[in-house]
Order: C-alpha cells, then structure tokens, then sequence
C-alpha cells in the first residue's frame, strides 16, 4: 500500500501481501531459552502429526467403506491388495498413536509446570478440549476396522456412555444409530471420525495457537529455574 | 529455503549453497516417494483377480450329506458339502462375527456355536444373528475329482 516499496512484480501487486512480515510473525519469535528443552515444544508434535494423519485419512476414505459387509473387506484390501496401501495405513494407524501420546505428554508437562494458569485459560481450555477430541477420534477410528476388537470397543465404549447419569441412553442410542450394533453404528462412526471431530480439532488448533501466539510462550514456573538451567547447560556440553 | 541470502550481497557462499543444495535434494526425495507412493495408491495397475482350480477332493468320498474340510489359499478353513443335488464348498466362517461354523450332517444344516447362528444346505442363513449367507466357493466336478475355484493371491 505504501509508495516506498521496492519494484514489484504482477504477484504483488494482484496479491498485496508483505511477505517479509509474514515469515516473521511465523518463524522469527523470540523465545525464552527454556523452550530449548524438547520437552517443552511437544506441542507440535501433533499438530504437524494431525496434517499427516488428515492427509492420509482422505487417501484412506478413497477406498474404505463404512459397511458392516465391507468395512473389513476393503481395509484388508487396503493393506494387502492395493500398491502402498500398507504404508498409507500405517502412517495413520501410527500417526494416530503418535498423536495420543505426545497429546498427553503436552498435557502432562504444561500441568506439571504450571503453564496453564491466569491468563492463560483459554489456552488449557483449547487444550483440554483438544485432548478429548483426540481420544475421541482416536476411538471412532479404531471402530471402523470393524474386527472383533473394534466391534467390542463398540460395545464397551457405548456401554459406558450409557451409564451417563439422565442422558446416558439417549448418548449411547444417537452413538449407535439404534438399539444395537448395525449399519448405522459405522455409518455414524465414520462421519464422526472423518468429518465432524476432524473439523473440531482443526478448529481448536487454530484458536489454541492464535490464543498462544497473543501471550507468548509461557515462562516457566517459579522453583523450576534452577532445573532449567541445569538441564540447559547440560545439553550445551 | 530457497529465497536469496540478502545479507551477503548477491554471492551465495558455499556454506549456504550446499547447505540449501542439500536440504532441496531431501525434501524433493521425501515428498517425491511420498508423492509417487500415493500416485500408486489411488490409481492402481488394472488387475483382474485371477482364478485357479484346484484340487480339494473326490466325489467317492463323499456321500450324501457327507462333508469334508480343507484349506484355502489363505490359510482359511473351508468345507465341501454334499447336499444329495450337489456338491458345494462353503467358508466355514462365520458371516456374524467370523467364528468357525460346523457341518452337522444329521440335521443337514450348519451351525454357528458362538450365538447359535444356523445356514441351510445351501449356505443360506436361516436363523440366529448373521446377516448374510456363508461365503461360497465355485465347485468344479471332473470325473470323480473335485476342483474348487481359488483366488489367486
């Protein structure tokens, strides 16, 4: 917008973006010295392991069907008859254990140091809400599979939302699409593990980042300083 | 990665130059395989499934309503029957939740004993929970042999 720009080309003028400020709001923050320590960034760990398993999520529904006479035909499909099918699964079956775990990990190390208190509440609320999103698509997937183990995490993962005190038969009647496992159990399954919970998760993503990015990374806790500085000058040696 | 270095003026030193050369190379090499890997996977070689007879028993051995089993291809269990019109082979799992079905020649029926599932003769389902008849091999009857169609894997 400014006259004082250098020469530009047809790209910036049609798109009129500051490309420098760009890379600098993305990669140039400046970061206390304590974020050295792996343990503090897991969390992108599964944010960068969510855009691989979204990616090979939808190479998967490409040739996955949600039913109950297929659902295991077309996996084993997948894994056995199609050129690469196996890695594409494997990548999101481990991508998804991946993505559990360092959720937990992240969850665990911010509860551990105290990060998460004032103002930093909606950052644990996003987080918290992300955690359970990522059990949740974590369950559905398991379910699709449709093997024994699935159809019995079915059973059991119903069942426990059934003992919800007042709602807990309509829960587990909208999670099944009936009275018992059918049909429409994988059905819902599917669009809850491909489309609903997926959308959520992105959208949390964006607001845990943008709230993180609006206070900083937080310091760390007070009685934590000493191990900090320990456990950096150890790994400078 | 790949915008110029401004601080040095236009000479691109060889630090940055092979640095950038290499970082290139390895994001071409792992996007590339990933690239092609998926290529292959949603576009697969037309393949047919290709079928061979083979050899499972013979029609001596099996009497009216007599049975025997046998092994497919993949490992599966599998069941020749003789229903007095025919002879038929059938999946001997279960089409509810895959547990292993048997013959029981004096009630001319099969019968699932995990939740009391039932198929016909014909491997029709008749009763109990599974949705759908037992899976179904094509039967080749040469002479006195008895050939069963497979899937070649």
């Amino acid at each position: 917008m400014e006259k004082a720009q250098k020469e530009t080309g047809w790209i910036d003028k049609s798109l009129p973006v500051d490309w420098g400020k760009v890379k600098e709001e993305a990669i140039g923050e400046i970061l206390p010295q304590h974020m050295k320590l792996w343990w503090y960034c897991l969390g992108g760990v599964p944010a960068l392991v969510f855009l691989m398993l979204v990616i090979s999520g939808i190479m998967l529904a490409f040739h996955y069907v949600p039913h109950p006479d297929q659902a295991y035909e077309s996996v084993a499909h997948i894994t056995n008859e199609l050129p690469y099918g196996w890695w594409i699964r494997s990548l999101h079956r481990w991508g998804a254990e991946i993505m559990v775990v360092t959720v937990s990990l992240h969850a665990i190390r911010v509860f551990a140091t105290g990060a998460y208190r004032h103002p930093r509440e909606f950052c644990w609320i996003s987080g918290s809400l992300l955690l359970l999103l990522t059990f949740g698509t974590a369950f559905t997937g398991y379910s699709l599979v449709y093997t024994q183990q699935s159809y019995w995490a079915m059973t059991i993962g119903t069942g426990i939302a059934a003992k919800t005190p007042i709602i807990g038969s309509f829960i587990s009647r909208f999670m099944l699409g009936g009275e018992a496992i059918g049909p429409n159990t994988l059905n819902r399954f599917f669009i809850i593990h491909a489309a609903i919970l997926p959308s959520l998760i992105f959208l949390m993503i964006v607001i845990h980042i943008i709230v993180i990015r609006l206070h900083g990374v937080a310091e760390y806790a007070v009685g934590m300083q000493r191990e900090i500085i320990r456990g950096l000058s150890r790994g400078d040696e | 990665m790949t915008e110029k270095k401004e601080k040095s003026g236009d000479e691109l030193s060889r630090r940055d130059f092979l640095a950038n050369t290499a970082m290139t190379l390895g994001v071409v090499a792992s996007l590339g395989t990933s690239a092609y890997y998926g290529i292959r996977y949603l576009v697969p070689a037309k393949k047919e499934a290709k079928f061979t007879d083979v050899l499972v028993g013979t029609v001596s051995e099996l009497p009216v309503n007599g049975a025997k089993e046998f092994i497919d291809n993949q490992g599966k269990k599998a069941i020749l029957v003789n229903n007095g019109k025919e002879i038929k082979a059938f999946s001997k799992i279960c089409t509810h939740l895959g547990c292993e079905v048997e013959w029981q020649a004096e009630k001319k029926h099969f019968f699932c004993p995990c939740h009391e599932g039932f198929f016909d003769a014909n491997g029709k389902n008749i009763a109990g929970p599974p949705p759908r008849p037992l899976n179904e091999y094509k039967v080749t009857v040469k002479d006195d042999n008895i050939f069963v169609a497979l899937k070649e894997v």
